[in-house]
């Protein structure tokens, strides 16, 4: 179980706040997407041979002040790649991944009657912005209340810290995300991609199961 | 996934034999559409010498389409490949007073390769050297291996008239499109990071006029209508007489941009004597790039051609010659001046 411990004031958006130090590490066990679940047989032809989704684990800890929660990524990658301005090279990426209404099929990113809420942030995205999407199936996802996640980054010695921060309360669904609450609990993934090796899309590495969360109360 | 055929097919023939390589279409393509931040590398219409390296350099060579039906894997080119976008001393030689003494050239790093950067250097020996000019857009493909690609349907064709677009709010700029279109046809725009290709001028189809490419062409090349419309040129030359065959068709894309081949004039034989037997454009190349349907293709027009010399009248003759230039675009002729376009 990850806890979202309570803490008061700082800047837990900022990877290198004291605050993080409250925070239980939890280590996540990543294992590259089935290429059978790739969307489309171009892709699981091209990369039916190629390695990908290589990161090997995460460490995640969460914080929360009461009326935003914060959830932090450690992991592993040996090269920073935050806009590589290149048409043949890739950004670096992550996810954070709720079931929107209790539970949904993580493997195929929501269904039609159980969309999940995915945040993500991509190294070569606007300083501190994240993307808020909503999907119901592999494909599907759309943005929406897309100024609800922030991120923050720090890429050190072959390892990203990536903290996303949204506000506990957006209304479900239709305020564009996952409800979360101070004394609740919650099913949570993770996924993060590396740029350097031409992952984007499913191609990542991913938690492969929901965990839980519960946010201090 | 699957594309649904769509009601009608817009097309396009371009008669190998009239281009004279003056890169109007290309500039006519490019002022009207490829003119913002992020673009300023893009042709989405070029016109490259055959033989040659093209655009991007060796793209024949880079993969993707499909082989019996199954996507092929192919890889992505870089900025150098298509050719970046030039910048100049313009500052320098014209504003900077040294006119006399320094000559107009490219500012930063010698660029090894441009978009045209073979032009005119074609093949073979004197005096049997040889080339010609091939220009190309997207193919507007029945089988599109971008839209194929893409896990995000963000490429759709459409119902009306299969042009195939690229919907820039649903892309994530994740390009698989262009790894797997396999004419390489598709360019990625870092400022917006979204991939981005010829439109088919389809703003400009809706209202009845034909593509900018086509219409500003001075060599009256491109032809352009509904595949199935028996009155249109497009269904003549592709269907009824068969001498307009899609670029690559082992690529299995089923383009939708066809050629009328280029009939090479006769080659010297050694003693510096023209030799009608053979043809100064090998047979094996044109077959490397039209596939084997160029021989009947070629045949057909030379049939045609010799009817005519011979005081006959050729049906095929008269529409390749386009005696009414309007005629190449119907039901697209509309004058693009009698329209008040909403900007």
């Amino acid at each position: 179980m990850l806890i979202a411990k309570k803490t008061g004031g700082g800047d837990p958006l900022n990877p290198e706040a004291p605050e993080w130090a409250q925070a239980a590490p939890q280590r996540v066990t990543f294992a590259p997407t089935p290429i059978g679940l790739q969307p489309t047989p171009y892709i699981q032809k091209q990369w039916a041979v190629k390695p990908y989704g290589r990161a090997g684990h995460a460490e995640v800890r969460a914080l929360t002040d009461g009326r935003s929660i914060f959830i932090r990524l450690d992991w592993p990658d040996a090269t920073e790649d935050r806009d590589p301005k290149r048409i043949d090279a890739f950004a670096d990426g992550a996810a954070v991944v709720f079931p929107v209404n209790g539970d949904a099929p993580l493997t195929t990113m929501g269904a039609p009657d159980a969309p999940v809420n995915a945040w993500h942030w991509r190294a070569d995205l606007p300083e501190g912005t994240g993307r808020n999407v909503l999907a119901q199936g592999i494909g599907t996802s759309q943005e929406s209340n897309a100024s609800a996640v922030k991120t923050a980054s720090l890429w050190k010695a072959g390892r990203w810290a990536v903290v996303f921060s949204r506000p506990l309360h957006v209304g479900g669904a239709e305020g564009g995300g996952a409800e979360l609450a101070p004394g609740a609990e919650t099913k949570v993934a993770f996924a993060v991609w590396n740029g350097s090796n031409g992952e984007r899309a499913g191609i990542k590495a991913w938690s492969q199961s929901w965990l839980s969360l519960r946010v201090e109360g | 996934m699957s594309v649904t055929k769509p009601k009608r097919q817009v097309a396009m023939v371009m008669d190998l034999n009239k281009c004279i390589g003056c890169q109007t279409c290309t500039i006519a393509c490019k002022r009207l559409w490829t003119r913002e931040e992020g673009m300023e590398y893009m042709w989405w219409n070029t016109v490259n010498t055959q033989p040659g390296g093209g655009t991007p350099r060796d793209w024949e060579k880079m993969g993707g389409g499909f082989k019996e039906g199954e996507a092929q894997s192919g890889r992505l080119p870089t900025r150098e490949d298509f050719g970046d976008a030039w910048e100049f001393n313009y500052q320098e030689v014209f504003y900077g007073g040294k006119g006399d003494s320094v000559h107009l050239k490219v500012v930063g790093e010698e660029p090894k390769w441009g978009p045209n950067w073979d032009e005119d250097q074609g093949a073979g020996e004197y005096p049997n050297s040889y080339y010609f000019y091939l220009p190309r857009i997207c193919n507007h493909c029945t089988h599109p291996a971008c839209l194929e690609a893409c896990p995000r349907k963000a490429i759709y064709k459409r119902k009306d008239d299969g042009i195939v677009l690229i919907d820039d709010q649903r892309c994530r700029g994740y390009r698989f499109c262009m790894e797997a279109c396999p004419y390489k046809k598709i360019y990625f725009n870092e400022a917006k990071k979204v991939a981005q290709k010829c439109i088919f001028c389809f703003p400009r189809i809706e209202q009845g006029v034909t593509t900018a490419c086509s219409r500003q062409c001075p060599g009256r090349v491109r032809f352009v209508g509904y595949l199935d419309d028996p009155a249109g040129p497009i269904h003549k030359l592709v269907k009824q007489w068969k001498v307009a065959i899609p670029l690559h068709p082992e690529f299995g894309t089923e383009p939708n941009v066809f050629y009328v081949p280029p009939i090479a004039p006769p080659a010297f034989d050694a003693n510096g004597n023209i030799d009608e037997t053979k043809p100064r454009i090998p047979m094996e190349y044109l077959r490397s790039l039209f596939g084997p349907a160029v021989d009947e293709a070629l045949a057909t027009l030379k049939g045609e051609m010799a009817k005519t010399r011979a005081g006959g009248k050729s049906d095929l003759m008269d529409v390749l010659i386009a005696y009414k230039w309007t005629d190449m675009f119907k039901p697209f002729d509309r004058d693009p001046a009698t329209i008040v376009w909403k900007t």
